[in-house]
Order: structure tokens, then sequence, then C-alpha cells
């Protein structure tokens, strides 16, 4: 076991195989960079180069890159309001309220400490469970991803800082949205009128960037004024960030377990698991839960944390039973084939068992080199705060444009980005929340496909699951602090005074 | 504002990596030109439209024959591949009919698209029968067993005391005639369960019993799910099988599974006839026969088909060629050309209509 590790360690850091993880990681990073680029496209353009390729360098270049871009995907999340990729949606949240107050580097340094964290413990989960991964598999019927993505809208809940109404009117169009289209369940096609376009439903990239990035740069060109009036650290922020993030240690540990772990259930995507693991923090910490939405550093931890940990735990069910638990696990697999590494129960076998570890250093080094890297890079970027909207805006609208275009090749796109864009003016306008649109959009079709499988399989029955029960219990739970804000008031009334404080201390050391 | 400018100049190079990476998606449409002596040809490109995504199995395939398709196409002209996603392929073909058609213009579509052409015409702007069908790959689906769900054999199936669940991703055609063939076998309280996230999903749900019989191309079979076989959670049972002179046959990567119409005499020891198998038959023509057909217009210049015919001929006995093939598919996929590919087309685009009804019918009943 050990000799395999040290033997995979051996190839992987030789000349010929580190020159493709360093350009996996490259490309991921400027991909994750650029809203509406994402690690499917990388995958999808490196593919056809790795035909040829020795296993171990195909897989550190695909891996690399699919670690790098959810690190490179925290910059214009931070930066400038607008998701990076679709894993990156939560961190905007606080990411980009603690730019306003002149703490970009310091976000930054935070979120990349979190994803070299998660990263660690997505590669050692990945090692530690794959034994135990097939329990995980099979006790996760239709009926317990239908509760999860239950559990997941309830989260609006905790996401709504008071106004629960409006939020949850959002997280409902949401999944209105997400049943335009064909109905996998019958064939029909739904909410499609005459446009073709329709068919296929709506992209969720191009809803991410009319939702968010479109008003946001909107916004920042209206009001051409820089994001932040100056940096609060000129020097040493992303330091400052990284030291701040090992001073949550729970939320990073706690936030990369959960990660991984739900990383392998196939169906739930990063996309989703972004949400949970904010809502989750949000709900669990002691104190400053008022602080969440204003500039938290844990709330950009958190989902920054579990979308580099979830990569691990995708690989658990894509190695060990050849189920890809994501897109770009769908992508990887094919990728392997075409290598001729073949996945399965075989890969634990001793004369596959290094390239098992040449996975697991691949993500350790790469989310190491990615985040180094993007830290380094971390103080000049995070000057774009201050730089006037007109000189970077327009140039970012056509990127966006082009990016959510070169997805489908469509020219409906373009026209629903605005539409989308318009919606969101609208929403921005009348004071409803948009996230949880876009939590509704994502949860919308598992929700209807698993709610339809589970009673077509079981009847009724299922309620009855333990299983089931208990993630009715939680989301029942979380129901209930949502509309109440009970939990709160009684953290507020029994909590030490001076944790409160903390996060505030946070923002002004300096 | 000396940083400030910097700033400004490595977003601008981030932006001109973001478009060279961006373009690889779009290429141009196949340009005319070169000289009028020599062959058809010399010197020009052929754009060759591919209606998936880049990356995915279809792609790789496309883009691997497209080498070797040059090579045997007299004059050696440049092939590119273009994805055009989206819209059920529906988006791809409309593409390729609004294409000049000089010959300099191809398509690939799967089964699914010629299937729909009968059964899912919304947003359809072409016609099959003004193309030319140049040749096609098959490749066929499995279904299996949860031996979790107690299924170890085919006569399992029939003799389950509980009802029998069968899963898939999307109610369409294809999946409506298996699920036809399965239901005529006489199973127990037989269900389809469509709506599955993908095949990954699929044979998570066979694995842990909640579907009694799953389904699978035979490619991702091999790839992915044959293993299970080994550790005896999955057991194959019948495979879709291929039709050769008007009769199903079956697959020559699993020689000992039997074809659908096989089982179906197997457990019921009645003959498979009827408007439902025939139906059967045909939509298997086009799903499986049919998996990757390349198109050329049927009123390109007599000379560019002719040219295509003989190099189609050439292909499909290169040995090179057939091996870089079985590497990618991990299946033999057998090729058709000329009159056996015509064949296979006509069995769908000539399709009887009261088939067309039938299924349909079948299809509204099933998800009501």
């Amino acid at each position: 076991m050990l000799e395999s590790a040290l033997e995979a360690l051996q190839i992987l850091v030789s000349p010929q195989h580190v020159v493709w993880l360093f350009l996996g990681v490259g490309i991921g990073l400027v991909l994750g960079l650029i809203p509406g680029l994402g690690g499917l496209t990388g995958m999808a353009v490196l593919l056809p180069l790795i035909v040829g390729l020795e296993p171990a360098s195909g897989i550190a270049m695909l891996i690399g890159l699919n670690a790098a871009t959810t690190i490179g995907d925290t910059f214009p999340s931070v930066l400038m309001g607008v998701p990076g990729t679709a894993a990156s949606q939560a961190t905007v949240l606080d990411g980009y309220p603690m730019a306003r107050k002149g703490l970009a580097n310091v976000a930054l340094g935070a979120a990349f400490t979190s994803n070299m964290v998660g990263g660690f413990i997505g590669g050692i989960v990945l090692l530690v469970l794959i034994p135990f991964a097939r329990p995980l598999i099979v006790g996760m019927g239709s009926p317990q991803l239908f509760m999860l993505t239950l559990l997941g809208f309830s989260l609006v809940g905790v996401l709504a800082r008071g106004a629960v109404g409006p939020a949850f009117m959002s997280g409902l169009l949401g999944m209105l949205l997400a049943t335009i289209g064909s109905a996998s369940m019958t064939g029909d096609y739904r909410f499609v009128g005459d446009v073709f376009y329709l068919y296929d439903g709506l992209d969720l990239s191009i809803l991410a960037i009319g939702l968010f990035a479109i008003p946001s740069i909107m916004s920042l060109l209206t009001q051409n004024q820089s994001v932040a009036q100056k940096m609060v650290h000129q020097r040493g922020g992303v330091l400052r960030g990284a030291r701040a993030a090992f001073g949550h240690k729970r939320v990073l540990v706690g936030n990369s377990l959960l990660g991984s772990v739900l990383g392998i259930v196939p169906g739930i995507g990063g996309s989703v698991i972004d949400w949970i693991t904010y809502g989750a923090t949000k709900q669990a910490v002691r104190s400053g839960r008022d602080q969440f939405g204003k500039g938290d550093i844990r709330g950009v931890m958190a989902p920054e944390a579990a979308n580099n940990a979830k990569d691990g735990g995708v690989l658990v069910p894509t190695l060990m039973f050849g189920i890809p638990g994501s897109a770009t696990a769908a992508i990887l697999l094919g990728g392997f084939a075409t290598m001729g590494v073949a996945t399965g129960p075989s890969m634990l076998s001793p004369e596959n068992l290094y390239l098992v570890f040449v996975i697991i250093w691949t993500l350790v080094l790469a989310n190491a080199i990615g985040a180094m890297s993007s830290a380094a890079l971390a103080g000049t970027l995070s000057r774009i705060s201050l730089l006037k909207p007109y000189t970077y805006g327009p140039f970012l609208l056509v990127i966006m444009v082009i990016a959510g275009y070169q997805a489908g090749v469509r020219w409906g796109d373009v026209v629903a980005v605005v539409l989308i864009g318009l919606l969101a003016w609208l929403m921005q306008g009348l004071k409803w929340p948009r996230p949880p649109l876009l939590i509704g959009f994502v949860l919308g079709s598992g929700a209807e496909n698993y709610l339809w499988i589970s009673v077509g399989r079981y009847g009724w029955t299922w309620l009855t699951e333990p299983s089931v029960i208990v993630i009715g219990v939680v989301i029942l739970i979380t129901l209930t602090a949502g509309f109440t804000g009970v939990f709160g008031r009684l953290y507020a009334r029994f909590a030490p005074v001076e944790t409160l404080i903390e996060p505030t201390k946070e923002s002004s050391r300096g | 504002m000396v940083s400030n400018r910097q700033t400004t100049a490595g977003l601008a190079m981030a932006a001109a990596a973001a478009l060279l990476l961006g373009g690889c998606g779009v290429t141009n449409s196949g340009s005319a030109g070169g000289s009028t002596d020599g062959p058809f040809y010399q010197g020009k490109e052929i754009n060759l439209i591919v209606p998936f995504d880049a990356g995915g199995a279809s792609d790789v395939y496309s883009r691997m024959l497209a080498g070797h398709l040059s090579k045997h196409l007299e004059g050696q002209p440049q092939i590119i591949v273009e994805n055009v996603p989206g819209g059920a392929q529906k988006d791809g073909i409309n593409r390729f009919e609004r294409t000049e058609h000089n010959g300099l213009n191809l398509a690939m579509s799967s089964g699914g698209l010629i299937a729909a052409t009968q059964f899912d015409k919304e947003g359809i702007q072409f016609d099959l029968a003004d193309y030319e069908p140049l040749m096609a790959f098959g490749g066929t689906m499995v279904i299996f067993g949860s031996t979790q769900a107690g299924i170890h054999s085919l006569e399992d199936l029939r003799n389950s005391a509980d009802p029998i669940f069968y899963g898939g991703l999307e109610l369409n055609a294809s999946e409506a005639v298996r699920a036809f063939a399965l239901q005529e076998m006489g199973l127990k309280d037989f269900e389809p369960l469509m709506g599955y996230d993908g095949g990954g999903a699929v044979t998570a749900a066979v694995l842990r019993g909640e579907l009694t019989i799953g389904n699978s191309t035979s490619s991702h079979y091999i790839e992915n799910v044959k293993q299970l076989e080994q550790d005896g959670s999955v057991v194959p049972l019948m495979t879709q099988g291929y039709v050769v002179g008007g009769e199903v046959v079956r697959d020559p990567a699993f020689p000992d599974l039997p074809t659908m119409p096989e089982a179906y005499r197997m457990l019921t020891g009645q003959e498979p006839q009827g408007i439902g198998w025939d139906t059967y038959t045909a939509l298997t023509a086009a799903q499986t026969n049919l998996l990757r057909t390349y198109w050329v217009h049927g009123d390109a210049p007599e000379e560019a088909r002719a040219a295509l015919r003989e190099a189609v001929g050439e292909l499909v006995v290169d040995e090179q060629f057939i091996a870089e093939a079985t590497r990618l598919l991990h299946v033999d996929s057998p090729p058709q050309i000329g009159a056996e590919v015509a064949a296979s087309t006509a069995a769908i685009v000539d399709l009887d209509p009261q088939s067309v009804t039938w299924l349909e019918e079948y299809m509204a009943r099933t998800s009501a």
C-alpha cells in the first residue's frame, strides 16, 4: 500500500508527467477565472488530446484541470459578484460584500486556503472511503435522493435573512423554470410554446450569467464606482485571509468532509453542494449568524472548501463502479476508457492500485499548486476592485455572452441571457432574493424525477422508511428555523457575548 | 496606477485565452474552392456536423473517423468536425439542411434522430428522404438484471413473485419498443420507470434493487457495467439485437445473449408477431443498426457522392480504422454501407403509418 503510494508519487513528479499536471492546472485556472466557462468545457476540449498519452499523464492533466477550475472561479465571485462557475455561486454571497469593504485580498486568501484544505481532505476521503462506498451508493435510493433535494430546498429559508416569503417564492419560480422543456418521465414537452430553443430547457450557466453576472456588471457600470474605495490591507491581505481561515478549523474541516461525502452520492452536483454547505454552516455556527451575507469570512470558506473536497468524493463511485457522480466525471470516465484504464473493483487490485494513488496525489498536488499560484496572483488581481468599472465591465460583458454562446452555439442563448437579466433586475427592484431561484432551478428536475420514480416504484410506502423520516425531520427543523429564527434568538440569548463580535473583529483588525 | 495597468493586461490575456478556447468549438462551414481539374475534393475542406457536445462518445468517434475518411478520399481533403449540440440533434441536422448542398458538408446523426422524424417531429426542418446515408455503425442495447432483486437468469424474470421495475432515462420511441417487448414476455406487474439521471444512475438503481432490470448501450456496458457481473451484482439477460434482412439477430459482441424476440420465444413459447413486434423491428433497425449514421445531401454533385461512396467502401475494410474504432468503443461495431444502410434507414423513413399510430398510443398509455 505504502509502496504503491510512493511509486505513484514518483511517477507523478517525474518531469514528463508533471508537465501535464501543470498544463491541466494552468488551463483550469483560466477557465475558472472566466465566468461561463468551466471544467466541463475544458475537459471536452482536452479530451481528444489525451489519446495516446500515458494514463498517469492523462489523469494528471484532466484531474488537475478539474480541481483548478474550482480554485480559479473564486476570483470573479469575490471581485465582481459574478460566479466564475456553477460551483462558486454561494461564494458570491459573502465574498463580494468583503470585496466592497476593501477586503478582497483577505477573502481570496481565505478562499484559496479553504480550496487547498478541501482538496487535501477530498483526496484523503477518496482513499479512506473507497472500500466503504458501496453501502452509501446502494443506500441512496430515489426516495432518499428526493428527500435530499427537498432538504437543499428548505435551506432557502435559512439563506433568506428574514424575507422568507419572497425567498420561497423565488425558489419556487426557479423550480418552475426547471420544468421548461422535455419531461424525461413521459417524453412530453412543457411550457415550450412554439419556441424551438426552449425544447432543451434552460441552461444552468445561461441562467447564472443572466441572474447574477449581468445585473452585477450593469449596476457597477451605471454607478461607475469601483467595488471598493480602498484596500484595507495593501500588503499581506492574502496571508491574513489564510491565517483567518485556519482560525476557523471547524468550518474548514467540517465543510470539507460534508462536501466530499455529498460528492459520493451520484445526482448531487457541485452547484447543490455549494448551497447546502453554505446553508448548513450558517445554521451551525454559534455566533454572528446575522453577519452571513454581509461579508462573513466563514461564508466564503464553507462553499470553497466543499467544492474542492467534492472532487475526491465524486471519484469514489466513478472509479469503483463506473458510475459517474457528475457530468465532468462522465467525461473523465470516457477519458479513462480512451487511455485503456478500466474502472471498477479491479482498480483496487495490486497492479492498478498505483493509479488510484496517482489520482489522489494529483488531487493533492493540483489543489496545492492551484491554490498557491492563485494566492500569488491574488494581490495583483484583487486591485480590480479598485478599478473604475468602465475599464473592465464592457469587456467582461462580451466575454460572458461569448462564453454563454459557446456552451451551445445557439442564438437563443444570447436572447435568454438578456431576458433573464431583465428578470433579475425586476427581482432586485422587488427585493426578491435571487439565489433561491438558482437553488430551485438546480434542484427542480431532480426533485421531480426522483419523486416520480419513488411513487412509481414504492407507491407511498417509501414515506415510512427510517432514512426518509430522518431527513424529513431535519427538513422540518430547518424550515422552522428559517421561518421563526428561533435558534438564532436562543443562541443570541445564551451564547457568550464576546464571540458575537468575532466576525466584525475580523473586518476591523487592521 | 502602474499596477492597475498590469491588472488590465492580465485580464486581457485571460480573455484572449478564453477566446482561443471558445473558438475551438466554432469552426467555419466548408468553403468551396480549388481547381476544377483533378479529383473533386482536391484542395477542399469538408465540414462534418456532429449534433453532440464535444468530448462525448459520438464526437470522439466522429473525429477519429474524419481522419481516416480523409485518407481514403481522393484528393485528401481536410475534414473538420463542427459540434452543433442541442434540440435532441435537430439543431444540428437543421443546420446541415441550411448549409450548401455542394458535397462539402456532411452530417452525423444517431438512431434517435431518425426515429424522431416519425415520432417527435416538432422542430424538424428537413426530410431524411432527401439525404443519402453514406455509412452507419451499429451498437446495441444490453438489458441486465439485478441480483439484489432476485434476478439471476431469464427464467427468474418470469417466475418473480415481485413486480418487475424497468428503468431508463427518457420515454422515447426506442425506449418504448423495449418496454413493449419486456411487457409482452408476460412479466408480473411490469412497470417502466423513466427519468433517471444518466446511465450511472440506472446502474446504481439496479445495484440497490430499486430497479429489477435496467439497460445500457453495449459499449457503456462493456466499459462500465460488466465488472459488476464478476462480483455477482448484475446479470446480463438479453440484447435488443441487430436487424439483418428484416430479422432481428444477435449482437456479435454478445453471442451468448438472446435478443428480445428470442427471449419472448423462450419465455412464452410463442412467435413474436403482430404490429407491436413489427414496430420493434423497425425501431431496432433505426436504434441499433444506425447508432451512428453519416449523411450527405442527396442533391450534392454526383461527382462528390461517387467519391464519398468509394472512400467509404475502402474505409470499412481498413484494418487500421477498424482497430482504432474497436479500441474506442470496446465492441466491434458492424459497419453498413450502400444498399444495407439504405435498407435500414428505409425501415424508418417508410414506416407503416399504422405502426406510428400504434407506438404513439402505446407511449401515451405507458406515461398515463
